[in-house]
């Protein structure tokens, strides 16, 4: 009873005090909220990742050829394969992805190096002939790329090999038709070859390439509930996941240090000198810690739906993990504050212990969803933040072995946190 | 243990190579206010602390009202209130708040505990200030919710560690009234100073403490009748002082003759007629007298008696 | 000269403490090592280790096609394929990606080969998060890949239609064969390919390895600037708790003094942390910040400056050290955030590459990634030291006004 007591005035005095709710509520939202405009919205709309408009300037030194001398589609007319190019780069298909100018070599260099444009691609002189197997070897395009872009040119060169593929489908095609034929022993006249030729080469006739039938599976578990994530939807939930987890540890902490300031305070002392044996004072104040962690997840996890539409997965799984986060971020502050000597530490505690190993341990938030060299899945599994993540991450795909798998993990961290703690303390006021 | 409230036995603490209790052992009366007086460092804190079941004795022990502190520390402790020299308190909830959360360790509850914490802000003077934030409030007003928080269950015994240092006169003039009020009531008290004006107008009985022994322990009568009824003189001189020691030495009715940083205590049989022989003899040898100073029996003068030093310089 | 004895005994303060030494000098080293490795920091071509994004395939059919098909896309430089029992159900594929085990999972089903060979058609099936910049990755991959495919079918079928308008009772099969390998074969060297060459530091057009450290160590130089500061700002918090304020301002030293020798303080600090970690990056992450030395420098001392400044006015404003971390944190995210620190800018829509301008992290990394990345010079990179000294400003004057309101 007692230690309730303690508890709830503990509890009490954190939920009077600004800068906890700060801590516990306020930055986690303030900081997913921030993302939420970083990317566009807040979701509940179909937010669709929106990849970013890339300048681009085209630079056309294709010849032509004489083998081809006129060019035509759409009712215009082209000298070369390499000016059909740039139109068709100009489409309104491309304007979402593309901000198309043309100019010089120089000039198209100088541009990308003072970053007024993503990527310059410059069209050799030789194009033309050798889409049209009248170049001695391959031709290169370049793409001249800003070094700090990566998506944007990227997609661009995307783009334009694409249709460069469907230009040297022609040629291939027509120089595989004619070996074939010709190790098998046809030889085909002047009048069959051209005719092969036109019905090879329909530049004419171009239109977006035809794909090929890809059906794309979504990766949805039997277990995770129907709509899948949008792309923000998806980054969000890594934030606020990453930003919980983060100032769990951050709450766990700030009440476990509550025993060092009564102590300098001379309040502990007099909790001591009262009839009150001291396993009773610090299972109130490690009980509190507990209850305010357990107040702070159920909140942002509830807020993060109700606002963001944030699908954290099945239950069964969620719980395990709260369940895993509530005991290893209110250990872990036991047993930090175990380890120091007096408030005066304290900013070394926050701003280092805490800052790095949350930060080590929710790194995977900023490798969106990118599965990453083995040695960086084990790196983060070095802080008990990092094992939380790894929860929150299973148990979020609905995998349910591996959130059992990695709460088993959390909780046996706890223990250990909450022995050291407990005995470092007990012998401290002894 | 009959009529004892408090009995310590061969109290022995180390904190590391300061050996910081030394073999303390003295009773405390049931209804008397027994002070422990000393300079800082004396030991009076470390032997509360282990009264009250904060420190841990290396040797001896501990009884409160019957019972022994290490074995039956409950129901000790539940005997006890315990002011300690600093402000405890939780700042950032009112007064009210706090004496709630401290009755509820001591045990009360319901509406014995609010009719209690009602008494008790009365009895401090602080019931129209009872919903405020404590950090709000004057330094005196602290120390009252201080001593308000040790006398919510009331307690058999209380003990006071140094409460009016630091504090304005009027905060002090009630503090010492609160505690013979306390007294009257029937109350226990150990306290602890280095002012010896406290000691001498509340005490029933005092010990006094230096380098962690008890060097004297009676009522301030009997103290004071371990320097006799000597008066004691404070002089501070220009001239040979080996000089004028030994040409007063030899004056009837010089008791002791004590120097320190200078200044020289003479213990006398009666100051006013043997002052004008001081002066003389000191003439006599060429010593100048600077300021003289009388003080009559008081127990400074039992501490300068037994320790050779000063209280007040300690 | 007093603020100078005032920066040192701070300086004395903050690095008594190992700990904070440690955290200081390591923290920003270890983040950087892990994301640049993570985004292929070390990716030169003849290390052993395969960055490219795991690609599980699962194979309905094993015909000498598939097998072409898998041959085809082992030369990916984007995808590493990685075979499964196909025994395995499409719900533990759909977990391994889930799990971020495999980018994506590609099913080969039965009757792949007959289709392809009958309609020239390619249907496959692939198990990916679309929603993510990984599964649009993939998805381009395959989709290319498979279009070849799907070329390569058409052209041994236009090659049979030829052949048998000569020869309608020749081996037809043996021709399409021949025809579709040597098609796929044709585009592993199409008369047309892509050459990708970047702005470089000595300014050649060659080619060039991406060093991701470029990215990532300038961010987290930025970040780790402002999160040290907690540590710097309690000093300053820790003399008005003891008194020791009131006391320095009852001797003959200036206000301003005062201050500047606790701005100072935090300035050698950060300062020192750059030292560190821009040694470290030129001598173990290749990263050529000495090919501008004076740029460098400057950049240095003006990220170092507002930085100082924001430690400064956080230390004046907070009142117990756990204000001071959520008076530094809060900054830090928002500024790593908005700032292009943790994901690039060119993720982020066009208000928000504006909105990072306002942001001193957007600087400093905009500053060292021209330095890094593109060569410049001191001269170049005027903009990022004309924002920083504003940043600089934008902190240090109400720093100083409230202190000199408190102590009036």
């Amino acid at each position: 009873m007692k230690s309730l007591t303690i508890a709830l005035k503990d509890m009490g005095r954190s939920f009077r005090s600004y800068f906890a709710l700060a801590f516990m509520f306020g930055v986690p939202i303030l900081m997913t909220l921030m993302f939420a405009f970083l990317f566009g919205g807040i979701g509940g709309e179909e937010q669709a990742f929106t990849v970013p408009v890339t300048d681009v300037i085209l630079v056309n030194q294709d010849e032509g050829s004489p083998h081809l001398p006129n060019l035509e589609l759409d009712g215009q007319s082209y000298t070369s394969l390499g000016a059909m190019l740039v139109d068709l780069l100009g489409a309104e298909d491309f304007s979402e992805l593309m901000r198309i100018r043309l100019a010089e070599e120089a000039d198209a260099r100088s541009a990308v190096n003072a970053q007024e444009a993503g990527v310059a691609v410059i069209i050799p002189p030789d194009f033309t002939n050798a889409l049209i197997g009248q170049s001695e070897g391959q031709v290169a395009i370049e793409f001249y790329k800003d070094p700090e872009l990566s998506l944007g040119p990227q997609l661009t060169q995307s783009i334009v090999m694409g249709i460069v593929d469907y230009f040297s489908s022609g040629t291939i095609s027509l120089e595989t038709v004619m070996t074939v034929l010709g190790e098998h022993g046809i030889t085909l006249s002047q009048t069959e070859l051209l005719e092969l030729i036109q019905t090879l080469t329909r530049f004419s006739e171009f239109d977006q390439p035809e794909s090929s039938a890809l059906t794309i599976i979504l990766p949805t578990g039997p277990e995770v509930e129907a709509e899948p994530a949008s792309l923000v939807q998806n980054i969000l939930r890594g934030v606020m996941g990453g930003m919980m987890i983060f100032y769990a540890f951050f709450t766990g902490t700030s009440t476990a240090q509550s025993i060092l300031e009564e102590e300098e305070n001379g309040t502990l002392a007099r909790l001591f000198i009262s009839p009150t044996d001291t396993r009773t004072i610090l299972n109130g104040k490690f009980m509190a810690g507990f209850l305010i962690i357990i107040i702070q997840v159920n909140v942002l996890l509830f807020f993060a739906n109700l606002v963001f539409r944030i699908n954290w997965g099945p239950l069964l799984p969620l719980i395990l993990f709260s369940i895993g986060l509530v005991a290893l971020s209110g250990t872990f502050g036991i047993f930090i504050m175990s380890l120091v000597k007096g408030t005066k530490q304290a900013g070394v505690i926050y701003g280092g212990v805490l800052t790095f190993t949350g930060m080590l341990g929710i790194s995977s938030v900023f490798t969106g969803g990118t599965p990453v060299e083995s040695l960086f899945e084990v790196v983060p599994l070095i802080v008990p933040q990092g094992w939380a993540m790894n929860a929150l991450k299973a148990s979020w795909s609905g995998n349910l072995a591996n959130t059992l798998l990695y709460t088993g993990g959390m909780l046996i961290w706890a223990v250990f946190f909450l022995a050291i703690g407990t005995a470092r303390f007990k012998k401290r006021f002894a | 243990m009959n009529g004892q409230a408090i009995k310590v036995q061969n109290l022995d603490k180390h904190f590391e190579d300061i050996h910081a209790v030394k073999d303390v052992s003295f009773e405390v009366r049931k209804g008397e206010i027994f002070s422990l007086l000393g300079p800082n460092g004396a030991g009076k804190t470390t032997t509360i602390g282990m009264i009250a079941g904060l420190l841990k004795p290396d040797a001896g022990e501990v009884w409160l009202m019957g019972h022994s502190v290490s074995r039956q520390p409950k129901t000790a402790k539940a005997e006890l209130g315990v002011v300690p020299q600093e402000v405890a308190l939780y700042e950032d909830i009112s007064a009210r708040a706090n004496l709630n959360f401290w009755g509820k360790m001591y045990s009360l509850r319901g509406q014995k505990l609010a009719g209690r914490v009602n008494e008790v802000l009365e009895l401090i003077e602080l019931k129209d200030r009872a919903t405020g934030a404590v950090s709000k409030f004057s330094g005196g007003m602290k120390r009252r919710l201080n001593v308000g928080v040790a006398l919510l269950h009331k307690p058999q015994v209380i003990i006071m560690d140094e409460p009016t240092v630091g504090i304005d006169p009027q905060s002090r003039r009630k503090i010492l009234d609160s505690v013979q009020h306390l007294r009257d009531q029937g109350v226990t008290i150990l306290y602890t100073t280095h002012y010896m004006e406290e000691a001498q107008e509340l005490s029933d009985r005092i010990a006094i403490m230096d380098h962690g022994e008890i060097i004297a322990l009676g009522t301030h009568q009997e103290l004071i009748d371990i320097v006799g009824e000597l008066d004691r003189i404070t002089l501070t001189i220009s001239g040979d002082s080996a000089k004028a020691v030994a040409v007063w030495q030899k004056i009837g009715g010089v008791e002791e003759i004590t120097s320190e940083d200078g200044v020289l205590h003479l213990l006398v049989k009666d100051s006013n007629q043997i002052l004008p022989g001081i002066f003389e003899a000191a003439a006599t040898v060429d010593v100048r007298i600077n300021s003289v100073e009388i003080r009559e029996p008081n127990l400074e003068a039992v501490f300068l008696h037994l320790t050779g030093r000063a209280l007040r310089d300690s | 000269m007093k603020f100078l004895d005032i920066a040192i005994k701070d300086l004395y303060q903050i690095f008594k403490d190992w700990k904070t030494a440690i955290f200081l000098v390591a923290g920003p080293i270890i983040f950087t090592l892990m994301f640049g490795f993570m985004f292929g920091g070390f990716g030169s071509p003849d290390t052993t280790t395969d960055h490219r994004l795991p690609v599980w395939v699962s194979v309905g059919e094993d015909t000498p096609v598939t097998q072409s098909f898998l041959a085809y896309l082992e030369n990916s430089s984007v995808i590493r394929m990685t075979p499964v029992d196909p025994a395995r159900s499409i719900e533990e594929l759909q977990q391994a990606v889930n799990d971020e085990e495999a980018a994506g999972v590609l099913l080969i089903p039965e009757g792949f080969t007959a289709t392809l060979i009958e309609k020239a058609e390619t249907h496959l099936e692939i198990i990916l998060d679309e929603n993510t910049t990984t599964g649009i990755t993939v998805q381009q991959e395959i989709g290319t890949a498979a279009n070849r495919l799907q070329t390569a079918a058409r052209i041994a079928r236009t090659s049979v239609q030829t052949y048998q308008t000569f020869d309608d009772k020749g081996d037809s099969n043996q021709l399409y064969h021949d025809a579709f390998m040597r098609a796929l074969q044709a585009w592993e060297a199409p008369p047309v390919t892509a050459i990708e060459t970047r702005t470089a530091p000595t300014g050649s057009q060659a080619t060039s390895d991406e060093n991701a450290f470029a990215h990532s160590l300038p961010g987290m130089m930025a970040q780790f600037t402002i999160a040290g500061l907690i540590g710097a700002a309690e000093i300053i918090i820790q003399e008005r708790k003891s008194g020791a304020l009131e006391r320095l301002l009852g001797t003959a030293v200036p206000k301003f003094s005062i201050l500047a020798g606790h701005w100072l303080a935090v300035f050698g600090m950060i300062f020192l942390q750059f030292i560190v970690l821009v040694s470290f990056g030129q001598i173990f992450l290749r990263l050529d910040f000495l090919a501008a030395p004076w740029a460098t420098l400057i950049l240095s001392i003006a990220s170092c400056a507002y930085a100082a400044s924001l430690g400064l006015l956080i230390g004046i404003l907070a009142k117990m050290p756990e204000q001071s971390a959520i008076f530094t944190l809060i900054p830090m995210f928002i500024f790593s955030g908005l700032g292009g620190a943790w994901v690039p800018l060119e993720f982020l829509g066009e208000q928000v590459r504006q909105v990072a301008r306002f942001t001193p992290v957007y600087w400093v990394m905009t500053g060292f990634k021209d330095i890094l990345l593109r060569g410049t010079t001191l001269a170049d990179i005027w903009p990022s030291l004309l924002a920083l000294a504003g940043f600089f400003v934008l902190f240090f004057i109400p720093a100083v006004l409230i202190f000199y309101r408190k102590r009036t």
